[in-house]
């Protein structure tokens, strides 16, 4: 099969354009390989140099590492008490959060390197005169507060099945996270684990993925007529992680209704499209288009096909298109009307006229 | 369906075989780690075009990924669709740290990178046409003819199937000609 000009083009300028961005879009070999080499030396490999020094991704897990230090730290003190903990650090360098971006000792515990006075050393007769410094004068060092989990932020969910696929049309994220963006899960049992990837035999229908957080409705149109779905929205943070979700709903959707022949004439404002309206429920309508197309024989707005007109009366019928307007006297063309239910994140076919075929006169 | 440059995948057996070994193996993450750093960093570095934001956010990208594969429950199906959504993230995250107040989509994200392709077209009906799509149909062009990812990792950057892609890439390219005829009608 012929490539598509208009994909050649495409093609050619996407080449283009990435030949003129590529010395700076191509990364700096110092970068590249010290990246690489501090996440190799994570893995084990015994062939490899371990690490020296600290690294970007050291300092971002500093923070974890920091509280269990800083516990463990204030367990020892506990037992022998502060005064007890500062002879015992003496003048070694307290491990402290972070601040400069390149830290070049590694604090490592200082433990045995004087005696303590502890009550489990052995008494002597003739103790060590060891000096006592005022333990208030240097800073304790603080703990940082372990984060507070932030619970998940509960969601509505509402699954509406129509003719040709299901609504859904869940409540905006409120939680204290930070918002990444949304996605619902399908599973065809009651089975939806608050996780991403999915899980249990769940799977991302598609479409439903939106970073904006005021985006709360989607379509799933991927789906066979007549079997139940059970569906689940989530808000996730940048990582995929859970932040918020919503309950399981269900829907069953049906197929794509059908609305009978279309009927087109000419009157003397031009040319008359007359249909059965859709009688479906009316949270599964949004508009009628009549989609027309002289080449194409199965005319769809959802394909980009132009359309005579965009009607958001369900109890509309028919439709006058003006003469000397869209359709051109003496020209074919084929015609359909399409019900749409849009959505924030697009929308699906609903119901559909069989297609016309029309000469204007 | 693949990318202008089919050749420059990775084949997919041996992506899932390093995934698989990467947990335990430094030489496995590290081959994934060639083969994808030039591709997440120019993925990057296109739609924000500042050197060290790229480089953070691709160091970030990459510390995920050393994070996920070493994970018991690591997905291994798609590896490298999986990255490009990671740093998609993050460059969503970076773009709305920046601008707080405005609602931010993925193809604002994108803006940058598709503004970069348009301007590569070599006719201007062309360009004027690009101009006249969708914020989400211009990303859809650019994921595939300009970032060049194939029908997996573009899917998974959009977080749709790869069926849903498909129809979408057909329908912006749709678009574009209706948009071009369109162009020309209002030239005459």
């Amino acid at each position: 099969m012929q490539p598509d000009p208009l994909d050649r083009l495409l093609a050619a300028a996407g080449d283009r354009a990435r030949s003129r961005s590529d010395r700076d879009a191509t990364p700096d070999r110092d970068f590249a390989a010290g990246l690489r080499d501090r996440l190799l030396a994570e893995l084990p490999d015994g062939a490899h140099t371990p690490r020296v020094g600290w690294s970007l991704p050291h300092l971002f897990r500093l923070p974890r590492m920091v509280p269990l230090a800083l516990a463990a730290t204030l367990v020892v003190a506990g037992v022998v008490g502060a005064r007890e903990l500062y002879v015992a650090m003496g003048d070694h360098p307290t491990p402290t959060p972070a601040v400069s971006a390149e830290p070049t000792q590694e604090p490592t515990p200082t433990l045995t390197a004087e005696p303590t006075a502890s009550a489990s050393a052995e008494p002597t007769l003739e103790p060590t005169a060891v000096p006592t410094p005022e333990p208030t004068v240097k800073p304790t060092p603080v703990p940082t507060p372990n984060p507070t989990p932030v619970p998940l932020a509960v969601m509505s969910l509402s699954a509406t099945g129509c003719d040709g696929g299901v609504v859904l049309d869940w409540s905006k994220y409120e939680g204290g996270a930070a918002f990444n963006h949304y996605t619902t899960l399908r599973n065809t049992s009651e089975s939806i684990p608050k996780a991403y990837p999915p899980q249990g035999g769940a799977v991302d229908p598609g479409g439903t993925y939106t970073t904006v957080l005021e985006k709360t409705s989607a379509f799933d149109a991927e789906v066979s007529a007549g079997t139940t779905y059970y569906y689940r929205s989530m808000a996730f943070n940048a990582d995929d992680g859970v932040i918020g979700a919503s309950s399981i709903v269900s829907a069953v959707p049906q197929p794509v209704a059908s609305l009978g022949a279309l009927g087109m004439g000419a009157i003397a404002e031009g040319t008359k499209l007359m249909w059965s309206a859709y009688t479906g429920p009316g949270a599964c309508f949004s508009y009628y288009k009549i989609a027309y197309s002289e080449e194409d024989t199965t005319p769809s707005y959802l394909e980009g096909d132009p359309y005579l007109a965009a009607i958001g009366e369900q109890s509309a019928s028919s439709f006058v298109s003006p003469t000397g307007e869209a359709l051109v006297s003496g020209k074919t063309y084929y015609v359909r009307v399409q019900v749409i239910r849009a959505t924030d994140l697009g929308g699906f076919l609903v119901a559909q006229t069989d297609v016309a075929t029309y000469t204007v006169p | 369906m693949d990318g202008p440059n089919g050749a420059s995948r990775m084949d997919r057996d041996r992506e899932r075989t390093l995934v698989a070994r990467a947990r335990s193996d430094a030489a496995a993450f590290g081959e994934l780690y060639d083969f994808y750093l030039p591709r997440i960093y120019g993925f990057v570095y296109r739609r924000l075009e500042e050197r060290s934001v790229a480089e953070d956010l691709t160091a970030t990208t990459f510390q995920r990924a050393l994070e996920a594969v070493r994970h018991r429950d690591f997905r291994n199906d798609a590896f490298g669709g999986w990255l490009y959504r990671v740093a998609a993230n993050a460059v969503i995250d970076h773009v709305r740290s920046e601008r707080r107040v405005v609602p931010l989509d993925g193809a604002d994200a994108s803006r940058g990178a598709a503004d970069a392709f348009a301007a590569a077209l070599d006719r201007d009906e062309l360009r004027t046409a690009m101009g006249r799509l969708s914020g989400a149909q211009r990303e859809v062009l650019t994921l595939h003819f300009y970032d060049d990812l194939d029908a997996d990792e573009a899917s998974a950057v959009l977080g749709c199937t790869r069926g849903t892609f498909a129809v979408r890439l057909h329908r912006a390219i749709a678009a574009l000609r209706g948009a071009m005829v369109q162009e020309k009608t209002d030239a005459a």
